[in-house]
């Protein structure tokens, strides 16, 4: 019990001073606040900083960036951290402290900014105008594999939208996985196409599920549309490795040079042993024949 | 109420109707533990419900502490969890370089899995490889071995491999031994020494073996790789509750990994090619089925002090 | 039959019943001491049950082992216990297969030894595990592939192989018994009347017991070698520094028969001197005891030199922090004790003819003794506290391993069963062959199973 409770004890004193450390304000210099964002907040550059801010800082700062994601944050929304200058930001971004990782390097300039200005409207969504709804066709060009997605508006018109970014995804057992360029832009006719990549592994028959998703773009609702193609390589699985004899097999998997030997062993040893007490019992007869006579 | 007064006795009714140790009974009284647990200080709404519980007791409850759960405990899973999930062969990738020793991972697993501070299925070490390499956290796993020396030296096949490359243990078969402990070179399995904690509130909760909860004085507890949540096709809770990105898991047959932190999926062999991922003590023939990246460009150079390697 | 046949006959007669009747004085001995004696071997024995009824209450926590230190005391116990019980396999199959007669007197002491420290072997195995209760798990779901299945069906078999070789040398002598006990309570009488299987010494009885015997002795040296070879295989068969050891069962099994050796001169100093029977345990037998411990504490010389110095002389990285551990570190003054009281210097003076003397071959002997057992807790500590990975988040006491009182006391209980089996036997039985030491001082078949 003493043990449990020194250990609680020496836990508590362990966090303590990382709890505490935060406290201390964060410099940045006149020249680092001063910094003009290069970036302009349009509605297009918004999706890019969505994009990232999903990626990188959800984690810690939480989907709605009040700093309750899986660890205790600074707030991303609150007025403290709003009135700095967008200089000020980027330099927090860039140079990191504590358990905030410095994102020099990991993210483009550009990419900062664009994450700025995607703080800046969190808070202030009412002033962006209304998102528009589009419907996503995907077609398939089985030639050369390649998926096609045309994205036009959602009324019967079908008025296609260039300018789209779609995201193409193939589906795997815990996530969605990226093909396609890192931005596919939808051309003059609405559409843009991806080749689907070599070695992509399907089911046990081959078959892939490709999605197309118009997604964190400020201008166009989310959409979708998913296909079902027999693209991939099949799957090959192992299942009859771990059904094999085996040492680490279960009991009834135990390998036959095992079964036989210890059989063996035991069969000969305690022949032996049921000989003699077979022994026993004709001394004991013994002993009453020589009685008798 | 009056329609609330009916609901119960109907409820009373099939419980009845079903055996006193149905297995409704069970999610009854595993449901009030579990909502208990997660909400201990919820103020109650003064409105009673009578219950029966696992014990045929028949109990009265304040109606706020009463949630339904989603899981199905009906059919116990517990017959096919020897079995493994079919066309599935779980991996785990721990990228070193992003590793800040932030331990949500660790928490989380001892919360879910009924462990004591010092029960560690799941156990980040300060490592140093030598003088002058650079020291780095390294989260250690069960390492789900395809040659497992654990599940060899088991006498009673408590603890087994199953095809999904997950190695589980059978708490209400493990006869204490502790051989595997002596077998597993990766110090990754544990033992209730003591009644295990909070053994008062998870009675008559049904064993899981896939969650290997409740845990059993006297018996061996080890990661299950969150046998339960795959199950479900959810990231294992040590994956998700990393914010720094550290873990991978995955599919081998798919090659795919996704990133519990960004959700993010990748090709499993372009990971570890790329970044020149390694097993851990791989001369000793184990065959782990979790892969480490390299400690590169660290954020966080952690400094060797009281704890040593 | 002339008269001086007759009268020769009479006074091997006379001189027979003389050495049963010493033979069988410690049976009809009612001294105060030795209910002392066995009342605080009782009283230990009932600590051992209080405490162990503690940890099944508790958990094993009431123990030192933790996760780092999974195995203890118990599991050296255990080992220490199986070396011990190696010796019947040793003094009566061995020496008796190689016509050696001046052992006869010891085959009993041995055998007894044998017998009562395999059944505390199996006591101290099931009170090691977490869950006693599921003992049966191992005869139903018992796997084939577990190194702990081989043990356990190695070492009952050699159990049921030394109580046969315990009991079968046994029955001309409990034969005698139930001619000369006739004053003993009635279930004494009536154990002896069973056990002695109407024996009559007829020729057909002399030869199916001689055929069993050479069968017994012939079959319990391959099984005997695999009890304690399957036993160091639960260390071999690990990956761990310093258990994965490709000589361990050789190791082990040298080892053993040093120990063993050890507690019979022990033993039979305590019988000798308590019994008198300085007639039949003679000084010359320990000389040759002497002699043979030297010979076994060589052979286990050579393979500890093996065992240690091939892995330092490397320092292959994970070997070499368990060996500095053991040669300079943590556990190095119990290592070197063991290694120098316990080996080296009994060697050095047992070569010696006057260390080869009753009192000093006691003395040297306890000290192997309880070095061996010293011997077995390094062998199955110091690994455990050096794993491949370093031991971290763990409170403090998770880097040691001392044992606690309980864990003591349990082991001590251990040991005080031997002692309180064999006390008790050598109370119901002739603790020296009385048939068989009859036929080497050339007593003839019609006397010894006449009279």
């Amino acid at each position: 019990m003493a043990k449990i409770t020194l250990l609680i004890s020496i836990i508590m004193l362990t966090c303590i001073p990382n709890a505490n450390s935060q406290v201390t304000p964060w410099q940045v210099s006149a020249e680092d606040a001063g910094k003009i964002n290069s970036i302009p907040i349009e509605l297009k550059n918004l999706g890019i900083g969505r994009n990232i801010f999903t990626r990188t800082c959800v984690a810690c700062h939480g989907a709605k960036a009040d700093g309750k994601g899986l660890i205790q944050s600074a707030s991303l929304i609150d007025e403290t951290f709003q009135k700095q200058s967008d200089g000020s930001i980027f330099f927090k971004i860039n140079a990191g402290r504590d358990k905030m990782p410095p994102f020099k390097g990991m993210l483009k300039e550009d990419e900062i900014w664009s994450v700025i200005n995607y703080l800046r409207v969190m808070v202030n969504r009412s002033a962006l105008p209304p998102a528009k709804d589009v419907k996503l066709e995907v077609s398939t060009g089985d030639e050369i594999k390649s998926i096609t997605a045309f994205v036009h508006s959602a009324d019967s018109a079908k008025l296609p939208f260039p300018e789209v970014d779609v995201s193409f995804y193939i589906k795997r057992e815990f996530g969605l996985m990226r093909i396609g360029e890192s931005s596919n832009l939808t051309g003059a006719d609405g559409k843009v196409k991806v080749v689907f990549p070599e070695k992509i592994i399907g089911d046990q028959e081959g078959n892939v599920t490709i999605l197309a998703k118009v997604e964190n773009s400020f201008i166009y609702n989310d959409a979708e549309s998913e296909v079902f193609r027999k693209w991939g390589e099949q799957m090959v699985t192992e299942d009859e490795k771990f059904n094999q004899r085996a040492l680490w097999g279960s009991r009834d998997k135990s390998p036959v040079w095992l079964l036989l030997l210890a059989n063996g062993i035991i069969v000969g040893i305690w022949g032996v042993i049921l000989y003699i007490i077979y022994n026993l019992f004709r001394i004991k007869k013994a002993g009453k024949i020589f009685i008798k006579e | 109420m009056e329609g609330q007064d009916n609901s119960v006795k109907s409820r009373r009714r099939f419980l009845q109707k079903f055996g006193s140790l149905g297995l409704g009974a069970m999610a009854v009284s595993s449901a009030l533990t579990e909502s208990c647990s997660s909400n201990p200080k919820a103020p109650g709404s003064g409105k009673k419900i009578t219950l029966l519980n696992s014990k045929n007791e028949l109990v009265e409850v304040d109606s706020a502490y009463i949630s339904t759960l989603n899981k199905d405990l009906s059919p116990n899973h517990n017959s096919q969890s020897r079995n493994g999930l079919p066309g599935k062969k779980f991996v785990l990738v721990v990228d070193l370089g992003k590793c800040k020793n932030a331990r949500k991972c660790m928490d989380k697993c001892q919360a879910v899995h009924q462990l004591r501070p010092d029960q560690h299925h799941l156990n980040v070490l300060l490592m140093k490889d030598s003088e002058h390499t650079a020291p780095y956290y390294m989260p250690k796993h069960c390492q789900h071995c395809d040659n497992p020396p654990c599940v060899k030296v088991c006498p009673v096949d408590a603890t087994f491999k199953r095809t999904d490359g997950i190695v589980l243990i059978d708490n209400e078969r493990c006869i204490g031994c502790r051989f595997c402990i002596a077998a597993c070179p990766y110090s990754a399995r544990s033992f209730n020494w003591y009644e295990p904690k909070d053994a008062e509130k998870y009675k008559g909760v049904a064993y899981d073996i896939e969650k290997n909860v409740p845990q059993k004085k006297g018996t061996v507890t080890k990661c299950t790789f969150s046998a339960d949540y795959l199950r479900d096709g959810k990231l294992p809770y040590c994956v998700s509750a990393c914010p720094n990105g550290v873990y991978y898991f995955g599919n081998v047959y798919e090659d795919a990994v996704t990133n519990g932190t960004s959700g993010e999926t990748v090709s499993l062999n372009n990971l570890l090619a790329q970044n020149s991922g390694y097993r851990l003590l791989e001369d000793l023939g184990t065959a782990p089925s979790v892969y480490y990246l390299p400690p590169k460009d660290l954020t966080l150079i952690p400094e060797i002090g009281d704890t040593q390697s | 039959m002339t008269d001086l046949h007759r009268k020769e006959i009479e006074i091997k007669k006379e001189q027979f019943q003389e050495l049963v009747a010493e033979l069988h004085s410690p049976l009809n001995r009612t001294g105060l001491s030795f209910k002392i004696w066995i009342g605080f071997l009782l009283l230990l024995m009932a600590t051992a049950a209080f405490m162990y009824v503690r940890q099944l209450r508790y958990g094993l926590g009431t123990t030192d082992m933790r996760d780092i230190a999974s195995w203890g005391l118990y599991i050296a116990d255990f080992v220490f216990l199986i070396a011990v019980s190696l010796v019947g396999s040793l003094i009566t199959a061995i020496l008796k297969l190689s016509n050696i007669k001046w052992a006869t007197p010891l085959t009993r002491i041995s055998e007894i030894i044998a017998v009562a420290a395999l059944f505390s072997a199996l006591l101290i195995i099931v009170v090691d595990m977490g869950r006693p209760d599921r003992l049966w798990h191992i005869f139903v779901y018992g796997r084939l592939q577990s190194p702990i299945v081989w043990d356990i069906l190695v070492v009952n078999t050699y159990l049921v192989i030394s109580l046969l070789l315990l009991y079968i040398p046994l029955i001309p002598d409990i034969a005698l018994l139930r001619k000369t006990m006739g004053h003993k309570p009635k279930w004494q009488q009536k154990m002896y009347k069973i056990l002695s299987l109407g024996w009559q010494g007829t020729a057909d009885q002399v030869k199916v017991l001689n055929l069993s015997l050479k069968a017994l002795m012939v079959v319990i040296i391959p099984v005997a070698l695999s009890i304690h070879t399957v036993t160091s295989w639960l260390f071999a068969s690990t990956l761990r520094p310093g258990w994965d050891s490709t000589i361990f069962g050789p190791y082990f099994v040298a080892g053993a028969f040093m120990v063993g050796a050890a507690t019979v001169i022990v033993t039979m100093y305590i019988i000798r001197e308590a019994y008198h029977f300085k007639e039949y345990i003679t000084d010359e037998h320990f000389n040759l005891m002497g002699k043979l411990l030297v010979l076994t504490s060589l052979v286990y010389l050579y393979f500890n030199l093996n065992e240690f110095m091939v892995p330092a002389y490397k320092m292959k990285s994970g070997e070499s922090a368990h060996i500095l551990g053991l040669l300079v570190g943590d556990y190095s003054l119990m290592f070197w004790s063991v290694q120098v009281i316990g080996m080296i210097a009994p060697i050095f003076l047992m070569a010696f003819k006057p260390f080869r003397k009753p009192k000093p071959m006691l003395v040297i002997s306890v000290l192997i003794v309880i070095a061996a057992f010293l011997k077995r807790f390094l062998i199955v500590t110091p690994t455990l506290l050096h794993p491949f990975l370093p031991i971290q988040n763990y409170p403090e006491s998770y880097h040691h391993y001392n044992p606690t009182f309980s864990e003591m006391m349990i082991t001590v209980g251990s040991i005080a069963g031997i002692a309180l089996v064999i006390s008790i036997f050598t109370r119901l039985f002739p603790i020296i062959p009385v048939s068989e030491t009859a036929h080497e001082k050339g007593f003839p078949n019609e006397i010894i199973n006449n009279s």
